[in-house]
């Protein structure tokens, strides 16, 4: 019998309880809470102060439950954290500030979020009450911002504000690999020393590693930082293959000023994403979003004054549905990205897989559904 | 006890301050109630395991009755405190994929989706609407003055003891609409389609508690067989019981198709109140209850975790002293023994009521 036949054979219903995967995950967490039932469980065993507003925390991944083992990820890229607070199960995802590693234990750099009465912010939380003896849940690592293209021999790594995590990897990747014949610029910039995630690090890395030129620029002395001045920061500009990562405005701006340089060779960016306050409409005023079925990747134009379920509806697709006032659950889906408001209790749903009703939810961005 | 009505203005108010109660209780969701579900389905899964291998391993009477409480207490709490409330979306603010509405299938030959349809929507949204709300009677009892009468129901008493045996094989095969097909609305190619779930969920259930965990006793397969059978039947007799008086004691109000046509949230609000009832006990009978021991809050409420409903059971109270709504709530027995009432009593042909004239 081939080994596909016996794990049909195993995964069979008529073997419930003794397959039934709630139980057997359920009794594996019993026995020890790293035993994810989704996910990849993962112990905090460090926590580093970075800024007042910024924290390391190191991670050790699961080892032992089969299956469910940290796969190992390239310098840059990122994983989707779960946490429980308050009984919720609710996920961000985080760039990983720790280059490859073998062992299963890496690091994540979280920076306080502006605070946003009533809304449960994950890296607020995790700043504020994550310690050491944490119990987390990571997705596999994810995302094509890593090191495994690199042609070029110069390399700008070019980062503002917290984007500096996934940089920050690739830079420590670097200076970890062994004769690596590269030349490297580190241009950071962020609003003053006490806000300069990785300061004393990068600044040691820099004094003993030749290759490296750190240049670090202080929004808040220094005045907002123009892209267009790139080419005066960093000779040869145009010869460089360039990552990049910092927020939506910024990293726009400087993909195209490095472009104007005269940049040919590859521009790796990492966006953070999240939508901000001028996406968000005012009730009353009824304007338009864009709104994307994540399994035939079908789009359309949807008003913000009608429930999602009437929407779809009019465009022609038959989502199942109940009660139509938000009592049975039957249109509940799972929203991958963007934001909805509950129209029953007026509560806005903004975080990326968060379950939503579609007969009482009404966009507040461009959506994305898992339908 | 004649239906209370409210004037419009009343109703719109009625209607927002169970509103507001809502909210109130839905703000406060957190690590409490996550941890209540998580437990009870800890102590379910615990309670089984301990009653299969009591019967498994056993040889005398003794460990034989304690193996089939414990079963029928897994399954009790299994379908009645975590399966119901979970299969209603009252975890799914959890975001736990475990416990969702979605996701989650129970230990009973009804299959989830099925119960979702006929439960959550058929039954949660036209409560005690004859004609619309198929639970009131299961199309077999006639419980009340406005039902037509048949020959068929002086015989009630019954059917009604054999739903209450048979309990899980009548709420599996609601959604399948036998009814129409007898009626010749239904094709027998549609009818092969609406039963599929229904055959594959029932089927399995048979083979793991009739097939699979008697074979794996060897010579104690008899003892097995048998205990999960009566295991069965005492979570179908109990659950059977309990949800009987949910809605036909005698309080309880039934509704036509035209005094619901049109209604507001409040007037909702109204008919779930006075179309169901209350049972009064310790905590642990709630608990074992599945907390539908609290029937009105739980049908203003369908989607709150339902031992919310005790502490809301004081303020909903309150509620309708204040807008001189009864409040059907009474100890067990008294409820029951209303509902038998009911039973041999329009087991009679009895002339239809007309039902009563809104005021407003």
């Amino acid at each position: 019998m081939s080994t596909a036949k016996l794990t049909n054979l195993f995964q069979s219903s008529w073997l419930r309880p003794f397959n039934d995967p709630a139980l057997i995950q359920g009794t594996a967490r019993a026995l020890n809470p790293l035993h994810k039932a989704t996910g990849i469980g993962a112990r905090v065993v460090e926590v580093i102060t970075e800024t007042t507003e910024c924290k390391t925390f190191v991670l050790q991944t699961n080892r032992r439950w089969p299956g469910k083992r940290w796969p190992g990820h390239l310098a840059g890229q990122h994983t989707l954290l779960t946490v429980t607070i308050n009984g919720r199960q609710l996920s961000r995802t985080f760039s990983i500030s720790s280059p490859s590693s073998t062992n299963g234990r890496i690091a994540i750099t979280v920076k306080r979020a502006r605070s946003n009465a009533k809304r449960i912010s994950v890296s607020n939380w995790m700043f504020e009450h994550l310690a050491v003896g944490a119990v987390v849940q990571l997705s596999a690592p994810a995302g094509d911002f890593s090191l495994k293209n690199q042609t070029e021999a110069k390399l700008l790594l070019l980062s503002a504000g917290s984007g500096i995590t996934p940089v920050m990897a690739i830079l420590r990747e670097l200076v970890e690999s062994p004769g690596a014949d590269v030349a490297v610029t580190f241009v950071h910039i962020c609003r003053s020393e006490s806000d300069f995630i990785f300061a004393s690090e990068l600044r040691a890395v820099a004094a003993r590693w030749p290759a490296l030129r750190l240049v670090v620029y202080f929004s808040g002395t220094q005045g907002r930082f123009v892209p267009a001045r790139l080419a005066e920061l960093v000779p040869e500009l145009s010869q460089h293959e360039v990552y990049l990562c910092g927020p939506n405005a910024f990293a726009n701006a400087a993909y195209g000023a490095l472009r104007d340089a005269g940049v040919a060779h590859a521009i790796h960016q990492e966006s953070f994403g999240g939508f901000t306050a001028a996406t968000d409409t005012a009730d009353g005023t009824s304007s338009e979003h864009v709104l994307t079925l994540e399994n035939n990747k079908q789009s359309f134009t949807i008003s913000t004054q009608t429930n999602l379920l009437d929407a779809l509806e009019t465009a022609g697709l038959n989502p199942a549905f109940g009660c139509r006032i938000g009592i049975c659950k039957t249109c509940q889906c799972v929203k991958r990205s963007g934001v909805v408001k509950n129209l029953r209790t007026g509560e806005i749903s903004d975080a990326p897989n968060e379950l939503i009703q579609l007969c009482i939810s009404a966009p507040r961005s461009p959506l994305e559904l898992a339908i | 006890m004649a239906k209370t009505h409210l004037t419009t203005e009343q109703l719109d108010a009625f209607g927002t301050e169970l509103d507001q109660l809502r909210n109130e209780v839905a703000a406060d969701l957190g690590a409490r109630d996550a941890n209540h579900v998580r437990k009870m389905l800890q102590r379910s899964r615990v309670s089984a395991a301990a009653g299969r291998a009591l019967l498994m391993f056993g040889f005398d009477p003794i460990t034989w009755v304690l193996g089939v409480v414990a079963l029928a207490k897994a399954k009790i709490l299994e379908n009645m405190e975590v399966g119901h409330n979970v299969l209603h979306g009252q975890y799914d603010w959890m975001n736990d994929p475990q416990l969702n509405s979605k996701t989650y299938e129970w230990d009973i030959v009804c299959h989830s989706e099925n119960w979702k349809q006929t439960h959550n929507i058929e039954h949660h949204s036209h409560t005690n609407v004859l004609g619309l709300d198929d639970d009131y009677g299961y199309g077999l009892l006639r419980l009340a003055p406005e039902q037509r009468w048949h020959t068929i129901h002086l015989f009630q008493p019954i059917s009604c003891f054999l739903l209450m045996v048979y309990f899980q094989w009548g709420v599996a095969i609601q959604d399948i609409k036998l009814g129409r097909f007898f009626k010749g609305r239904m094709t027998i190619a549609e009818l092969r389609e609406r039963a599929r779930p229904f055959l594959q969920k029932s089927s399995r259930q048979i083979f793991k508690d009739y097939v699979l965990f008697p074979v794996l006793g060897f010579f104690n397969w008899p003892r097995i067989l048998l205990g999960n059978v009566a295991a069965n039947i005492i979570r179908n007799i109990w659950t059977n019981v309990i949800i009987f008086c949910g809605h036909f004691t005698e309080h309880a109000q039934v509704y036509t198709k035209a005094e619901v046509a049109g209604e507001s949230r409040g007037a909702w609000y109204l008919r779930q109140m006075q179309g169901s009832s209350n049972l009064l006990g310790s905590r642990y009978f709630y608990l074992m209850t599945g907390h539908l021991s609290h029937q009105i809050e739980h049908h203003l409420f369908p989607d709150i975790p339902a031992p919310r409903y005790i502490e809301l059971a004081p303020k909903v109270k309150a509620i309708c002293e204040k807008y001189g709504v009864h409040y059907n709530a009474a100890g067990f027995f008294s409820q029951y023994l209303s509902v038998m009432k009911r039973v041999f009593v329009f087991a009679w042909p009895s002339k239809a009521v007309a039902p009563v004239v809104l005021q407003s």
